[in-house]
């Protein structure tokens, strides 16, 4: 197939050795969702044109598939101007080799550490941050008895203990909203945004979920490097598909990834929030962070927001309101403390704020303060009475005067608060 | 390491023991607002009645500039005619959205009342404050608060007595490490 083969030199494109040419009925297939073609840039300058060739089987691979084995692959492109061009301009034919192995059925043997002892595994939150918006400003024309909405984000590390594991970070991004919202099918593209103070490269970007509702199988992160406009007014998301916004800065295979067989974590949960019927979808998203790559102390300027689109189709969008908010991370590790329970004892105050306002008991208890004094001078009376018996009785002297008289009232309202710390 | 610090709150209304009934409901609350951020706006609230030192309510409401006086005594999110668990209800947030629990065991507790025939009635809410993942952008602010309480004769009514609402401000540092004397 090379381009210097007498059966490839000077001929059309459909006319390239046709002598070895196979039967279209016994060549591979290829991928008919057109998502897959559409020319993407890879970095500036430089844009790819994706086709995708299927090799389809009858039933399941096994190990003992015959099509597993070490292939040494020649990989070429030719450029032909149209059909009747016998003069392509060609690329340089490629060599490598691939092992092509029986794939992974279980997942989680890819993306967990899982021979981890649970002693020496711990997941840390790191931010948990929930915002609250009323549906209507979202969904419109909703008219269920529900009012509110949520958004949250959820940060944290996964740190292990033992030699190779490595650690993780991690983002869960939910929606919590009235379940009658929900619609098989529908897209929702939940979304966020980072960047530390000086906008690098390496610590300034954006990750995005699509998931399908429904469907935990078409979960798929997206990822992008450097300061990425990813607000719902953005002119590279306004009036664009779910995959096509933003293309610029956005990495061809993102480094984080779903756990998306999770059913527990992925599918739709029914909320236990008692004030409606609310219905919790999350993504969450993942990121192996190699020894040493972890940053030592950074503040991160932080944005989210969630679209839904009507299927993988849909230009128009709804999107959630994207409050700013900020996050800390600094560098940890595992140790043996952090699975220690925590103890509260012995602990130190350190005071903010300590006030007291006066007030008025006439003017803030004027309705029940004549009852009450009332009821104070027929209680001091019946002590006086009861203490001068007792004095005639022993024959001692007795001077009180347990009236109170309102002008000796008073009253205030205090607050104090501080801060309660624990070794 | 493991074990939260607290920012715990003590609410007290020190009144002449009595003057209302057992179950009279007192509601005590702060509104914050960030004087460098108009926008952070929240008010922490009390809820206890006057014959049980014991249980207390924790509530929460989110606010901004423009929603920052919905609990004061005299908004239309307050009266008339709401109870006190009806109050700015679009602002309150529901008990698993905010970190702030109705507890004393983070708190000093109220006292005596220094004056004859008066009763301190105390309330304690407290939110945790993790050391892990602790970020400084949440400390070293100076809070305006304007501080108040209502009674209402029972979980029904919906008017209600009030203590007249004040003003003050203060200051909320990164809070210090734990001493350990050596």
């Amino acid at each position: 197939m090379s381009a210097s083969s007498t059966k490839v030199s000077g001929r059309t494109f459909d006319q390239q050795n046709v002598e070895e040419k196979a039967k279209l009925k016994e060549s591979f297939g290829t991928i008919q969702d057109l998502s897959w073609y559409d020319l993407y840039e890879w970095e500036e300058g430089v844009s790819i044109q994706p086709c995708v060739a299927v090799i389809e089987y009858d039933g399941k691979l096994d190990e003992s598939s015959d099509v597993f084995g070490t292939y040494n692959i020649t990989l070429g492109a030719r450029v032909y101007s149209n059909e009747q061009d016998t003069e392509p301009k060609s690329l340089p034919d490629q060599e490598f080799q691939v092992n092509f192995e029986m794939y992974e059925t279980d997942l989680s043997n890819i993306y967990e550490e899982k021979d981890v002892p649970e002693e020496k595994a711990v997941e840390l939150v790191y931010l948990d941050d929930k915002f609250r918006y009323k549906i209507t400003d979202t969904w419109a024309d909703f008219t269920g008895a529900e009012k509110m909405f949520w958004m949250r984000v959820v940060g944290g590390y996964k740190l292990y203990g033992t030699s190779g594991a490595e650690d993780r970070w991690f983002f869960t991004l939910s929606l919590e909203r009235p379940t009658s919202l929900y619609t098989d099918g529908e897209i929702i593209y939940f979304w966020l945004k980072y960047a530390d103070s000086d906008m690098t490269d390496e610590n300034t970007g954006v990750v995005g979920c699509k998931i399908v509702t429904g469907d935990t199988s078409k979960t798929e992160v997206n990822q992008w490097i450097g300061d990425v406009n990813m607000n719902s007014n953005s002119a590279d998301v306004v009036g664009k598909k779910w995959y096509k916004q933003n293309k610029e800065g956005k990495m061809n295979k993102p480094d984080y990834y779903a756990r998306h067989y999770n059913e527990e974590l992925f599918s739709q949960q029914v909320s236990p929030r008692s004030t409606g019927d609310y219905t919790i979808q999350r993504c969450e998203v993942e990121i192996v962070l190699p020894e040493g790559s972890n940053p030592d102390i950074l503040t991160y300027e932080m944005q989210t927001g969630i679209r839904f689109y009507a299927d993988q189709d849909a230009t128009e969008f709804i999107s959630t309101p994207e409050p700013e908010f900020d996050w800390y991370r600094d560098e940890m590790e595992f140790s043996d403390e952090l699975k220690e329970e925590p103890v509260y004892e012995e602990p130190q105050f350190k005071v903010q704020a300590e006030e007291a306002f006066d007030f008025s008991v006439e003017d803030v208890f004027a309705a029940y303060l004549d009852d009450w004094l009332a009821a104070q001078a027929a209680a001091a009376a019946a002590t006086e009475a009861e203490t001068e018996t007792e004095a005639e009785t022993s024959g001692g002297m007795v001077s009180l005067s347990g009236r109170q008289e309102s002008s000796s009232l008073s009253a205030s309202a205090t607050f104090s608060n501080k801060q309660t710390l624990y070794e | 390491m493991t074990a939260s610090d607290f920012w715990g709150w003590t609410f007290g209304l020190d009144m002449p023991e009595g003057i209302v009934g057992d179950n009279y409901v007192i509601y005590m609350w702060a509104t914050l607002t960030n004087q460098d951020d108009a926008e952070e706006v929240f008010t922490i609230a009390c809820k206890r009645t006057v014959g049980d030192d014991t249980t207390f309510q924790a509530d929460y409401y989110t606010q901004g500039s423009t929603t920052n006086e919905v609990l004061f005594p005299d908004n239309a999110e307050v009266t008339p005619d709401k109870t006190w668990s009806a109050q700015a209800v679009d602002y309150k947030e529901e008990d698993d959205d905010h970190k702030w629990t109705a507890t004393s065991d983070h708190s000093t507790l109220v006292g005596d009342s220094a004056t004859a025939e008066n009763k301190i009635y105390g309330c304690y809410v407290a939110m945790e404050m993790s050391k892990i993942g602790r970020n400084p952008a949440d400390f070293d602010k100076t809070y305006d608060v304007s501080f108040g309480a209502r009674i209402y004769s029972d979980d029904a009514a919906t008017t209600f007595d009030t203590i007249p609402t004040q003003t003050t401000s203060f200051f909320f540092p990164l809070p210090e490490e734990y001493y350990v004397e050596k």
